[in-house]
């Protein structure tokens, strides 16, 4: 059933809307002038904005302010918190994750060196090491022993090491003495006659 | 209404003056915004969410959020519409989460089917007169992001570009909603009258 009436409801939110022609707007008003039906449904739509008229701009509690600085602190407080805690539990959690895998793979390699036995080569290198070095050491002494009882037999060669010792005391003596000649001489300050 | 808006608004030059500083962390001169923009913020809420209590906890919690992200606004645009956007976006989200509250868990065991005494319920209407509670009745009946464009276009007297820029839509989505939500609030206020006309009619009936 087609109201006849639909021509005219239907263009009244665009009549709201300054949305018509010129025309089309003369003819809504004439109509809107006669038809109750169509009155009504103008009053429908026009309700809102009469009780709009009525309600003015709705003013906060006096304390809004002062409500909205301690919420904000809390707010911040909160997040400041939040943030140590995400730090400090990241913080944790590497360190432990870094101890815990320290603990694992070193005591993993430690269990798979024991079980391979080698601790047991380790100490007989060391031994042997000794020995070696000890073994050295006498053959050292015994050379300079033997060299020492030879040079005694033979008094010649004592000219010879004491002209090289003097030698290198000489030459040392020059060395200090040119390193202190070439050190600035301090100049005193006379006073003027 | 509008005149409001203007009397409240301060010169531009402070106001920048006081973001900048806010923006460094000033909470003093964030407070002095809002000292500004409490009336226009809270009538958003208000408006939307049709009581005192919710709009100004709304209204707080979007003063909050524009603090914790003004390094996000872009000062080409008008401080307040970008609070505007602020404020009823969090309305859109606190009214959606209303209706899903409207069946949640609690309502499920049968001992809560029976409604509790109408004197028991909470948040009695605290509405200030007839016409305010006729209006917020008519807002209730529009989706949330239906009722947010016409508190801006309304109370608020944006542009559609700007209520359009403040909800991230279009303008043509705009225009729309806005000539649907009147239909809307049309056909609600008839609804509203209809039972009354139907008991005149029904009353007669009952008698014979």
């Amino acid at each position: 059933m087609v109201n006849p009436m639909d021509k005219f409801t239907e263009k009244l939110p665009q009549y709201l809307e300054d949305g018509l022609t010129e025309a089309e707007t003369i003819e809504l008003e004439a109509h809107l002038a006669d038809c109750a039906v169509c009155q009504a449904e103008f009053d429908a739509l026009t309700r809102f904005d009469r009780l709009l008229a009525s309600a003015p701009m709705a003013a906060p509690a006096p304390n809004f302010v002062a409500v909205f600085e301690t919420k904000l602190e809390r707010r911040l407080n909160r997040r400041r918190t939040l943030l140590g805690v995400l730090v400090i539990g990241s913080l944790l959690t590497a360190f432990s994750a870094v101890l815990v895998w320290g603990v694992f793979v070193s005591g993993a390699e430690l269990w798979q060196w024991l079980s391979a036995g080698s601790l047991w080569q380790v100490g007989f290198d060391i031994f042997n090491g000794l020995v070696v070095v000890g073994v050295t050491i006498g053959k050292i002494a015994a050379i300079t022993f033997d060299a020492l009882a030879k040079l005694m037999r033979h008094p010649a060669l004592w000219g010879y090491v004491s002209v090289g010792v003097g030698l290198v005391w000489l030459w040392v003596q020059l060395f200090r003495w040119t390193n202190f000649a070439r050190q600035p001489v301090a100049v005193r300050s006379q006073p003027s006659a | 209404m509008s005149d409001t808006v203007a009397a409240d608004a301060p010169n531009l030059k402070l106001e920048s003056q006081w973001i900048a500083r806010a923006r460094q962390g000033d909470q003093t001169a964030f407070s002095q915004l809002v000292t500004v923009y409490q009336k226009p913020v809270f009538n958003v809420c208000y408006r939307m969410l049709g009581n005192r209590a919710d709009a100004e906890d709304a209204a707080q919690e979007a003063f909050i959020r524009a603090y914790l992200k003004l390094d996000t606004y872009n000062t080409d645009r008008k401080f307040s519409s970008w609070l505007f956007s602020i404020a009823s976006h969090h309305c859109i989200d606190r009214l959606r989460k209303q209706r899903m509250k409207l069946v949640s868990w609690d309502d499920l065991p049968p001992w809560n089917w029976i409604p509790a005494k109408k004197s028991e319920q909470p948040e009695a209407v605290m509405v200030e007169n007839e016409n305010t509670r006729e209006l917020h009745a008519l807002l209730n009946t529009l989706p949330p992001d239906y009722r947010a464009a016409v508190v801006l276009k309304y109370w608020h007297e944006m542009s559609y570009d700007e209520i359009a820029a403040s909800l991230d839509t279009t303008v043509s989505a705009i225009k729309s909603k806005l000539f649907r939500a009147r239909k809307m609030m049309a056909q609600a206020a008839k609804k509203k009258e209809a039972p009354s006309a139907a008991v005149g009619i029904t009353a007669p009936l009952t008698v014979l």
